[in-house]
């Protein structure tokens, strides 16, 4: 049962990944490409660590786990925000009708 | 997986700097998760500790290439946007003096995309204006060259 339920997770952050990268194709713009991938990158993690949290059987890889996924949770919204930032000092323009961007 | 060959290749043929930093940025979380679960098929739990350090590791490592890539300082002026102005460095502790120059170098920066001339411009114009105060700052974004 617990092996069932984990695997359920597995493929949900299959599902996850697949559609980060999907949107890293499709959308038109740096920023919404990098929205998208920091989404599916979140809840892939975040599902894997679950299920590897139900499959593992001491307590010391739990605790391990649970850290790897928390720390991951703080890096990659700091990773995004500040590429993102980069990019609007670069000058790179967002797509149309955006708030942020300049027609000069 | 696969998806990472996807993302490699979007981190090639990206247009933009940024496309390929959040690329190679996937990817790095990514092999992380792979470390995981070959750690978990494998049972040599051992391998947990490797994907938490290659992890940090990449995120260091991010941060080192968005430092060198980005010229200046990193407050972000959009003139004419509300609230993007930038009047003053709120927590830098740089002169007076050099404020000025540092306005003046980031005005001049918005809208120059990746090309090394204007760079090269810019720094000789720098140092005209500011004498040797912000060498230091010229030196960094001739990293970009």
């Amino acid at each position: 049962m617990i092996k069932i339920i984990a695997g359920i997770c597995f493929f949900g952050s299959f599902l996850a990944f697949g559609l980060g990268t999907l949107g890293l194709y499709r959308f038109p713009d740096p920023y919404t490409r990098m929205h998208a991938l920091g989404m599916g990158d979140t809840i892939g993690v975040g599902l894997v660590g679950l299920g590897l949290f139900l499959l593992s059987h001491s307590w010391i890889l739990r605790i391990k786990l649970v850290v790897i996924v928390l720390l991951f949770w703080m890096i990659n919204p700091t990773m995004t925000h500040l590429v993102a930032k980069a990019g609007l000092i670069h000058g790179i323009q967002p797509v149309k009708d955006t708030k942020l961007r300049r027609d000069e | 997986m696969i998806l990472i060959l996807l993302v490699l290749l979007r981190a090639i043929i990206g247009p933009t700097i940024i496309d390929r930093l959040i690329s190679i940025n996937a990817i790095t979380s990514k092999v992380s998760i792979i470390i995981l679960l070959m750690a978990f098929a494998r049972e040599e739990y051992g391998f947990v500790d490797v994907a938490f350090v290659f992890m940090l590791c990449a995120f260091v490592g991010g941060l080192w290439i968005l430092k060198v890539v980005t010229p200046g300082d990193w407050q972000l002026r959009i003139p004419g946007l509300k609230g993007f102005e930038g009047d003053g460095f709120e927590g830098s502790k740089l002169g007076a003096d050099k404020l000025e120059g540092g306005r003046l170098k980031a005005d001049k920066l918005e809208g120059s995309g990746f090309k090394c001339d204007e760079h090269e411009e810019e720094r000789l114009e720098m140092e005209d204006l500011e004498g040797d105060k912000l060498k230091g700052d010229g030196e960094e974004g001739n990293l970009l060259d």
